[in-house]
């Protein structure tokens, strides 16, 4: 009893906090992919890259880069999957697979439906997994297919040139959706650093310009800070008044505040 | 006439990232609803109709980039096709406040997501505002109003 609680609280300690990179040997433009990833220099002939920075408008975060290959796709799956790497796939966020989708991997019981496999493994809940395809030589039904067929199992599969329908709605894909799959992963609180961020932009709805809140904010402190060290009287007062007169007029331009709302 | 049983938006990696249920339904049943729903729309290849008929009802959903907004219909008063113009509605609403919604802004912003639905859609699932500016100028007011009090709390 006592054992499996260690391990469930072993388990739990474990963050999220590494990204798999996994080329099929037949790709050799890793540099480049890795470059337009990550946005930073990582030599695809290192296997562990730490503290890659990450950033989008909302939150900053690092996480470590592991770069792994294979030769043989069903070989690979069969090997991650297994009880061994059990840590390894709990540390990982998602696993991102950046190969060549030739028709001897696209078929019914192609090499790419292996990765129904990853869903299955022990720790594998909440993580992502992508395929990237550096050259999808199908037609685009079996594409569908392919993509509804990896969907189901928890697979996304995108690819560098992008589909017909992708870029008839103009959806992302490629490179922009596995970035777009990595800012949405449920990175764990204490990994990311929040930006300030204010949503939405409407004040051309409440017809008055925009104005920056930071710079009220502060004024406000400081003015604050300057009114109690005021001695009480007459002067403190009009100070007040001046400020709060100020602050209106910043925040709601020359319209009484009750205007806004009717 | 539409009045929408539920509301769901899931991505493409099959999260639910927002949820609202017009009708009682039990947590069991709602559970299987975002897990069949989430199976069935994902799979659906993207020529496909979108009108479904799930269980006792009919289920509408528009895939709009990653998102896929998913509602529950009743299948013999509403009106698929104005289903499809109030999701559409809804998109707009948000694209226009967040100018150029992505999934990570609902994300990060899904009260506010919850706030402009409010505004679409009363708590019976009627629709309740077709105006894009009106919608958007009362959560515009929420924010003025929300701002309004952080001042307060710096003066306090």
């Amino acid at each position: 009893m006592e054992q499996e609680e260690t391990k469930h609280n072993h388990a739990v300690e474990i963050l999220p906090s590494k990204v798999l990179i996994v080329f099929s040997n037949e790709v050799l433009n890793r540099e480049d992919i890795l470059m337009n990833i990550f946005n930073v220099s990582v030599d695809p002939s290192r296997q562990i890259h730490r503290d890659v920075h990450w950033s989008n408008k909302y939150f900053t975060v690092n996480f470590d880069i592991y770069i792994d290959e294979f030769d043989y796709l069903d070989e690979w799956v069969n090997e991650f999957c297994c009880a061994e790497f059990d840590d390894l796939r709990q540390a990982l966020a998602g696993c991102i697979l950046i190969m060549p989708c030739k028709d001897r991997n696209t078929g019914n019981d192609g090499n790419l439906y292996k990765l129904a496999l990853l869903g299955k493994c022990k720790g594998w809940d909440e993580k992502f997994a992508i395929i990237l395809a550096t050259d999808l030589n199908v037609d685009e039904d079996v594409r569908c297919r392919l993509e509804q067929g990896l969907l189901e199992t928890g697979v996304e599969l995108t690819s560098v040139t992008g589909s017909d329908t992708e870029k008839e709605y103009g959806e992302t894909f490629g490179i922009q959706r596995i970035k777009e799959v990595i800012d949405t992963f449920e990175w764990p609180p204490e990994m990311i650093k929040r930006r300030d961020q204010t949503a939405g932009k409407l004040t051309k709805f409440l017809e008055e310009p925009a104005f920056p809140l930071e710079d009220i904010m502060s004024q406000l402190q400081q003015a604050r800070a300057k009114y109690l060290k005021m001695n009480p009287g007459e002067e403190r007062d009009n100070f007040a008044h001046e400020m709060a007169d100020e602050l209106g007029r910043n925040l709601y331009g020359s319209s009484p505040v009750s205007d806004l709302f009717f | 006439m539409v009045q929408i049983d539920y509301m769901l938006m899931i991505s493409r990696q099959g999260k639910v990232r927002l949820m609202r249920w017009f009708c009682p339904y039990s947590a069991k049943d709602k559970n299987k609803i975002c897990r069949e729903l989430t199976t069935t729309v994902l799979s659906r290849k993207t020529k496909m109709c979108n009108i479904l008929e799930y269980q006792d009802h009919k289920v509408v959903y528009k895939r709009y980039a990653s998102l896929y907004f998913v509602c529950g219909i009743n299948s013999d008063a509403n009106n698929e096709l104005l289903t499809l113009e109030i999701i559409h509605r809804y998109v707009e609403a948000m694209d226009t406040y967040f100018n150029n919604v992505c999934e990570l802004d609902i994300i990060f912003n899904f009260s506010k997501a919850y706030e402009i639905l409010n505004e679409i859609l009363i708590c019976d699932g009627a629709i309740t505002e077709t105006s894009k500016h009106s919608i958007l100028k009362t959560v515009a007011s929420m924010d003025a109003l929300e701002t309004s009090d952080n001042l307060d709390q710096v003066l306090s």
